[in-house]
This record gives structure tokens, C-alpha cells and sequence, in this order.
């Protein structure tokens, strides 16, 4: 199963449409389960992204550099008694590899973008 | 009358064992995923296993908090994690492999199936092998069953929008063009001597094989191109020319009986047809469409206007196909029509009422037969009387059972005259002394990718009708899949049905290859959310 170096698998153009369209809602980093419901709702799918299938793609696109991740503060998951979330954001070759994929959406989302992230 | 006892009694334990798994569906769930991904990080690099152990658990608590805020049950939580957990099973499997450094390589693991495979073919015999794949497989239409049910009924599923067609499933072309390749060669080399003896022409019924195949080809581009949702008002011509035909086969003069049984309708100068087996097809769209216009699934759940109409249905036409007499086509109709009302959304206790009345029902009419009675006592005692009613069954097992590992090799075997149904019913055996254990899995693993894939385009299918066509079409060929191997390999009693797609028989091959043709129609208008589109369809 290889593939070109450039080209996205769909479930990665999807996560990178999703992550585009969180952060437009003042979201700038987003986590594993939060953009599985997003795509889901998106989609209009009937099953979340299966584990396997959705993490090994972030991580692959955080080693081709189109996501970067950290850790959450470990206090800030520990006051709202929940496991620490691993935040994902899209870098700016993430934007523009799915503008290469898909023009339409990455121009919607580019539009938007220009609105402070945070509020 | 003790089997009858058993067969109750496993019957309450299967609903109890059903409502235990339904209370405690998502701490089990949970705990699979938690062990699942502890075991395929084990050993990887405290970095690695750490992060995606914690992701994990994040995603699996965060998805409960969110689902529980929407007002999901616990099970319908436990049973979506699941699913979920299921279908990542093989990608999990090539990410370890990736991270291992091994790269995306499946042929390990098929390779540890056929040898755990060929240890107990050269242990205890080929015939305990397929014995055991039979299970897992059972195990696993079981688990699928259930969970489209769950599915189902946890999204109100109205019509989707369609975002254009897109192209048919490849894989269930592929899964299927190499089935017939396989059922084509096999009737050959199962069929020729038989046919010099009958007919002087060793190729009369590879000949008429291939022709068949060719009609059912037509037959399925025809449907593939149609558009499934024309089925839908169809539905009620197509079963009423079931019904006729069924009808018909019964009027003396019209339909020929041979040995003993009236299931064919003379056409002609035409190959006499098998209404039954188009019947399978008629009456899986007539209550799929059935089904489908009672959109909420409430009425379904309805004595008087979902479980009497479903039952005065399906009971008309298994009563006119066990006149015939055709048991095992009776059987197939039945377990396929009540998968469909299961997944549906049938009550519980509508469910055990026909559990419960159809298992009276064939006691009844075993009982009624001489002949019926004889196969179970064949079944279960072949050797009592191995000249005469257990003559067939020790034949198939002993052709079956002489394949061992790697069979004798194509065309090697002794002539199958002396084999009732070598070509027909018992193909099945012939594969099995002709390619051993390895040609015997790489045929069931044929027919697991076709069930699989069909399964998969149940699930995409963009709304009721096609999701009820899909599984019923899905369940109709995996069920006589497994009830002829089961037959075979005297798993369960033998019954006279072809093996979809490689036993000989015009009628039968024709109405599977219709089947796949519908399928392949709905595949077409997969949700795209699911299927693998063009890239930019997936975001537009």
C-alpha cells in the first residue's frame, strides 16, 4: 500500500475539512473524539471514524508536518476530572495541502480564517 | 422428541444470554477496546504505546460523556464502541505491523490462518477444519446481524440526499467473477464423466453451466445499471409472478417432477426453470419494500400490521415452495425474511413467537415426511444404513475428507458418478478432494469477502429500502453458503441446496447473479461519507 508522497487519502482531506471548519467556530486545536463527531455530523455518517483508521491518520499527517500536536496541561484535565487530550492543529502546509486537494472547501475555510481564532 | 427439548432450551439460552449482553454491552465494550489496544502497543516505544494508550481511553471517555449528554442508552453506547472497535481491528493489525517495520503485510496473517488450518486438517481431517471456519463464520454474521439491527434503530434513517452515482463495489465483482471461475471449473471436472454416462457428451453440463452464467451476467448488468429504487413499486408484480410461478410448478402437466419433487416449469424448447429460486429474490424485495414504507419502524413492532402481515406473507410462500417439496429453499426464505424483520426492528417477543412456532412447524413437517425423518436419522447415524439413506452423506464426507492439505490436484480425483450430487449439492466436496484445505479456505475466504463487502454496502446504503434489500440479498447467499458446507461436511442435515455461484443449476445461478446485480446498484449509491469517493466529493 503505497501512495505518492503528496497525495491525501480521503479520511485526510476529511479530518483537515473538519479541523478547518472547528477552528472557524473559535476551536483552534482540536482532539481526537471531538473531530470524529465533527466529521460524523459532517458526513452524515451512522458510526464515528474507527479508532484505528482515525488516529493512525493524525498520525500521519502530523509526520508529514500538515498537523502538529501537543500535550494538554495535565492540571487542566486533572480540575475537569477527565484523561489528558491530545490537541492537534492544522499548520499553514496543512491548509495549503488541502487547498491543493480541494479548492472549494480550503477557500471557505481560508475566508473564514481571517476571523480572530479566539474570541 | 429430546432434540426437540434441546432446541427449545438452547433457544431460552440464547435469549437470556442475549439480555445479559445487552445490560453489560458497554462496560464489556469498553474493556475489549482497553485490552485490544494494550495488546497491539505492547512492546512499542514508551512514547508511542503512552500516546496512544492515553488517546484512547481520552476518546472512550469523551465519547460516553457526549453520547449520555445526547440521551444514548448505555448499550447503544456500548454497542456504537463496538462497531467502532471492530472495524479498526485491521487497521490496528497493519499499524503494528507499520511500526514494526514489517509495512503494510496482510499475507502474514493469512498465512498463520492456513497453517493453524492445515494442522487440523492433518490432525483430525479437512472436514473438522471447514468445520471450525464455519463457526468463526457463523459467529461472525451473528455479530453483524445484531449490530445493523442496533444501528438502525439508533438513527432515524429517513432518504439521504444522493450526491451523484458513483462507481459499483470492484471488490464484489471480483469476489464473485472468481467464485463462478472456481464453480465453473469445479462443475467440470465434477460433472464429465457423469455426463458421457447420461447424456454421451462428457461437456453437456459444463456447456450448459457456462450459458447459464452468461444469461446471469446479463442479468446482473441489467440491475446493477437499474436503479434499486425502481424495485420498489415493482416489488409487487415481481412477487406476484412468484406466486404464479410457484403455483404453477404444482399444476400436474405444467410442472415436471423428477425424483419425487415438483420444482421446475417446463418453457419449451428453453432448460426447465426453478420458480423457488427466483422467488428467494421476489420475496426479499417485497418486504424490503415492505418494510421500508413503514418508516419509523413502529408499525413493525405492531401485532396486527407488522407481525401478522410479515407472517402471512413469508408463511404463503414457504408453504408453497415445502409443497413442492424444497425444504432447504423453505428454510432459506424463512431465515432470511426473519433476519430482515430482526434487523428491522421486530419486538422480542414477536421474534421468539416465530423462533418457537417455526421450530414446531418443522418438527411437524419432518415428522409428516418419511423421507425428511430418514436424513435426520441419516445425519445423525449415517453409518446405520450406509448403502442406502446414509448413502450420500458418507460419500460426500469420505470425497471431502480425502483432500487433506493440498487435495490431489484439478481433475485428479476419481470420476463422481458414484457421488450423488458431486456436481450440484455436493460440489462442495469435490473442491475439497480436488484442492485440499488450502483450495477449500481460499473458497471460503472468497465467499467471507463477498458477505463482507455486501455487508459493507448494507451499511452505506443511503437509506431503508437499500439497506433492507442489501441484507436480505447478503443474508440469502451466506445462509445457503453455510447450509450447504454445513450440509457437506454433516455440520447439520443435508439438505439439496446449491452453493451460491459453483453448483450446477440454471435457475439458482441465474437468480444469484440477479442478486449481486441489485447489490451492486445500491453499492453504487453508497453515502459517500463511507465509500471512498473522489477527493473532492468527500468534502464538497
Amino acid at each position: 500500500m503505497r501512495r505518492k508522497p503528496g497525495k491525501l487519502l480521503p479520511i485526510e482531506v476529511s479530518i483537515l475539512a473538519a479541523g478547518i471548519h472547528v477552528r472557524t467556530r473559535g476551536i483552534a486545536e482540536f482532539y481526537g473524539f471531538l473531530i470524529a463527531k465533527e466529521m460524523k455530523e459532517r458526513d452524515g455518517a451512522r458510526l464515528l471514524t474507527a479508532y484505528g483508521t482515525l488516529y493512525k491518520a493524525l498520525d500521519r499527517l502530523e509526520r508529514v508536518g500538515l498537523l502538529k500536536s501537543r500535550w494538554e496541561d495535565p492540571l487542566i484535565a486533572a480540575s475537569e476530572n477527565r484523561p489528558r487530550r491530545r490537541l492537534y492543529e492544522i499548520t499553514p502546509q496543512g491548509e495549503g495541502a488541502l487547498a491543493a486537494a480541494s479548492p472549494a472547501t480550503a477557500y471557505r475555510g481560508a475566508k473564514l480564517i481571517t476571523r480572530p481564532a479566539t474570541p | 422428541m429430546s432434540a426437540f427439548a434441546i432446541a427449545v432450551g438452547a433457544g431460552i439460552v440464547l435469549m437470556l444470554m442475549g439480555t445479559i449482553a445487552k445490560a453489560f454491552a458497554l462496560p464489556i465494550a469498553s474493556s475489549l477496546l482497553r485490552a485490544w489496544v494494550w495488546l497491539v502497543t505492547l512492546g512499542l516505544p514508551a512514547e508511542v504505546k503512552n500516546a496512544r494508550r492515553t488517546e484512547i481511553a481520552g476518546d472512550l471517555y469523551e465519547h460516553q460523556q457526549d453520547a449520555r449528554a445526547a440521551g444514548y442508552a448505555p448499550d447503544a453506547i456500548g454497542i456504537h464502541i463496538l462497531l467502532r472497535f471492530l472495524i479498526s481491528i485491521p487497521g490496528d493489525v497493519t499499524w503494528r505491523l507499520g511500526q514494526l517495520g514489517i509495512g503494510y503485510v496482510l499475507l502474514p496473517a493469512a498465512a498463520v490462518l492456513i497453517a493453524g488450518g492445515l494442522v487440523v486438517t492433518y490432525n483430525a481431517g479437512l472436514v473438522h477444519a471447514v468445520r471450525v471456519l464455519l463457526g468463526v463464520a457463523v459467529l461472525a454474521l451473528l455479530i453483524t446481524v445484531v449490530g445493523l439491527r442496533r444501528l438502525l434503530l439508533g438513527v432515524p434513517r429517513g432518504a439521504v440526499w444522493l450526491r451523484g452515482h458513483a462507481s459499483p463495489d470492484y471488490i464484489l465483482i471480483w469476489a464473485t467473477a472468481a467464485l463462478l471461475v472456481v464453480g465453473l471449473l469445479t462443475v467440470y471436472s465434477a460433472s464429465f464423466a457423469v455426463a458421457k454416462l447420461e447424456y454421451g457428451d462428457t461437456n453437456y453440463f459444463i456447456a450448459r453451466q457456462a450459458a447459464f452464467a452468461l444469461v446471469g451476467l446479463v442479468l446482473l448488468c441489467l440491475f446493477m445499471r437499474l436503479d434499486y429504487h425502481l424495485l420498489q413499486p415493482l416489488s409487487i408484480g415481481m412477487m406476484a409472478i412468484a406466486l404464479v410461478g410457484l403455483l404453477a410448478v404444482l399444476l400436474p402437466g405444467v410442472g415436471i417432477e423428477r425424483d419425487g419433487a415438483s420444482r421446475w416449469l417446463a418453457l419449451g424448447p428453453l432448460p426447465p426453470i426453478q420458480p423457488s429460486e427466483f422467488a428467494k429474490l421476489a420475496i426479499i424485495v417485497y418486504i424490503s419494500a415492505w418494510l421500508a414504507s413503514r418508516s419509523h419502524g413502529d408499525g413493525i413492532k405492531h401485532f396486527w400490521a407488522g407481525f401478522l402481515p410479515f407472517v402471512l406473507m413469508v408463511g404463503l410462500v414457504a408453504s408453497l415452495v415445502i409443497v413442492e417439496p424444497d425444504m432447504g429453499t423453505t428454510i432459506i426464505i424463512v431465515l432470511t425474511t426473519c433476519t430482515l424483520f430482526f434487523v428491522a426492528g421486530a419486538a422480542y417477543r414477536h421474534l421468539f413467537a416465530l423462533i418457537l412456532g417455526g421450530e414446531l412447524i418443522s418438527w411437524a413437517i419432518i415428522f409428516l415426511a418419511h423421507y425428511r425423518l430418514e436424513r435426520i436419522f441419516s445425519f445423525l447415524e449415517p453409518g446405520q444404513d450406509p448403502q442406502g439413506s446414509g448413502f450420500q452423506v458418507l460419500q460426500l464426507l469420505r470425497v471431502l475428507g480425502s483432500g487433506g492439505g493440498t487435495g490431489l490436484g484439478w481433475q485428479a480425483g476419481r470420476d463422481y458418478v458414484a457421488v450423488p450430487g458431486a456436481h450440484t449439492a455436493g460440489v462442495f466436496a469435490v473442491i475439497g478432494q480436488q484442492l485440499g484445505f488450502v483450495g477449500v479456505a481460499l473458497v471460503i475466504a472468497l465467499f467471507a469477502l463477498f458477505v463482507y463487502r455486501g455487508v459493507r454496502t448494507a451499511f452505506n446504503a443511503p437509506d431503508r429500502f437499500g439497506v433492507y434489500l442489501a441484507v436480505g440479498i447478503v443474508g440469502w447467499i451466506a445462509y445457503q453458503t453455510l447450509i450447504n458446507i454445513g450440509g457437506v461436511t454433516r455440520s447439520i442435515p443435508l439438505t439439496g441446496v446449491p452453493l451460491p455461484f459453483i453448483s450446477y443449476g440454471g435457475s439458482s445461478l441465474m437468480a444469484t447473479l440477479a442478486g449481486v446485480g441489485v447489490l451492486l446498484s445500491i453499492s453504487r449509491r453508497a453515502s459517500v461519507a463511507i465509500r471512498r469517493p473522489s477527493v473532492s466529493r468527500a468534502v464538497s
